[in-house]
């Protein structure tokens, strides 16, 4: 390939040395000059000269009968004419702007206690995500308010590189030394039955009714000086604690089901516009969708798939007598009640009350049960 | 193309005056390539046979496949195989 652009032209017609000289004259070089017959000549010229050489050519009533790109220029016109290359191109300068003004990858280093997710949550509810305009994130800011946000960070360093957000976070180091001096709060309703203290201030004694959120051991003592110093609460405490749960029946209901019929959709969005989907048109009277977006990693457009569920619902007037399902009823309220129990307690009592209303009935089970609080 | 400066040195080698110089100057290098410096314009040219004019007279070069690989205000130069060089 020649790296300088030349113009080859083939010309038919008489007194072909005459125009040649012309040619010389106006101060055009011509280059591989072949006579190849009486009446027929090629020869290459430089592309600027194209309009005299044509110009001389028409006045000498030579005829033209080809003119081709030889050198860089052929690659270039061809290259013109090529819609494929045309709008490769156009996307590349495209995507070199694009990788210019957005960032398109965050990457999080020196998170060891923290998760990556958590703080990419965080930067995207500061509107720092793939394809945010880089001028518009202020690392000083995202620094402060990282700061702010995770205790556990010690010092944090953004820098955008490229088309990267880089965010350098340095944990703090535990200290083994932290002392948990909170109160021990009651998380049952019910009566102390028996309480030892080993380090604090009791606040509840024996036969006292608790219940849930009142202090029962406070993490702190008076000294001889009067000082009230901070002290890790510990005692040994036994309750009876009561565990109810209820269930209302009412005689009339508007139940809504799912029917089991359902339609799945997918389709493509890119920035909000929908690319492409199987929707055909069919939908339910009553439905309900649950929608789930998946962004699609590893491409260069930011491609999301949206999946779609429409889940058929019916919704029907249901009539029912307390007594028909009573038995059903009570034994599902308890075994609600007994779901709260621990592995340790032990049953003192149970009770069960119906309580009938105007079109309801409510059920309710009591247990009352020994536990060790602490 | 360094043929300008072959041309210096050789005058300034062998001492030649410079009028020699004037009219036109002609390289046939091994017979393939023949440049020629000082033209004043092409009177017939084919694949066999080429004629151009010079100061005082003309040239004549007959060969085989002969064309021009450059043409200019001033020189040309003839590529082919050259069996003849005749000066008129």
């Amino acid at each position: 390939m020649k790296i300088g652009s030349l113009l080859n032209i083939e010309i038919a017609g008489l007194n072909q040395e005459k125009i040649f000289n012309k040619f010389v004259d106006m101060g055009i070089e011509i280059v591989d000059l072949i006579r190849s017959s009486h009446s027929t000549a090629s020869f290459s010229i430089q592309p600027n000269d194209l309009t005299k050489v044509k110009k001389i050519l028409e006045q000498n009533q030579i005829a033209i009968k080809s003119i081709k790109k030889q050198g860089f220029i052929k690659y270039y016109s061809a290259m013109l004419l090529r819609v494929g290359i045309l709008i490769g191109f156009c996307l590349s300068i495209i995507l070199l702007f694009i990788s210019n003004y957005f960032i398109i990858n965050i990457r999080i280093y020196g998170n060891e206690q923290l998760s990556t997710v958590d703080i990419l949550n965080f930067l995207m509810q500061n509107n720092v995500n793939s394809f945010t305009l880089k001028n518009s994130v202020e690392s000083d800011e995202l620094e402060i308010l990282l700061m702010k946000n995770f205790d556990k960070i010690s010092m944090v360093s953004i820098i955008k590189k490229g088309a990267t957000l880089i965010v350098n976070i340095k944990e703090k180091i535990p200290d083994g030394n932290e002392t948990d001096f909170e109160n021990i709060v009651s998380e049952y309703n019910g009566r102390i039955t028996d309480i030892r203290l080993i380090s604090g201030t009791l606040k509840k004694k024996a036969g006292d009714i608790i219940k849930v959120g009142d202090i029962l051991v406070e993490g702190s003592f008076i000294d001889s000086f009067s000082q009230k110093q901070k002290i890790t609460p510990q005692a040994e405490i036994k309750a009876e604690v009561w565990f109810e749960e209820k269930i209302i029946h009412y005689e009339k209901s508007i139940v809504t089901e799912y029917t089991g019929n359902e339609i799945k959709l997918r389709s493509i969005m890119l920035f909000g516009l929908e690319l492409f989907s199987n929707f055909s048109g069919k939908s339910f009277e009553k439905f309900e969708v649950k929608e789930n977006y998946i962004q699609l990693k590893n491409v260069v457009l930011p491609l999301i798939i949206k999946c779609s569920i429409i889940k058929e619902l019916r919704t029907f007037e249901r009539i029912s007598q307390f007594e028909d399902v009573k038995d059903e009823l009570i034994e599902e309220c308890k075994q609600k009640t007994l779901q709260r129990l621990g592995s340790n307690d032990i049953i003192k009592s149970e009770k069960c009350t119906v309580t009938p209303g105007a079109g309801f009935t409510v059920v309710s089970y009591l247990m009352i049960v020994e536990k060790e609080l602490c | 193309m360094n043929i300008f400066n072959y041309l210096g040195e050789l005058k300034k080698e062998l001492k030649i005056p410079d009028n020699i110089f004037k009219s036109y100057n002609l390289i046939n290098i091994s017979g393939n390539l023949l440049y020629v410096e000082g033209h004043l314009g092409l009177i017939i040219i084919s694949t066999e046979m080429v004629i151009f004019k010079v100061k005082n007279g003309k040239i004549e070069i007959k060969g085989k496949g002969l064309f021009l690989k450059t043409l200019s205000q001033n020189t040309l130069v003839i590529q082919g195989k050259i069996y003849k060089i005749e000066v008129f």
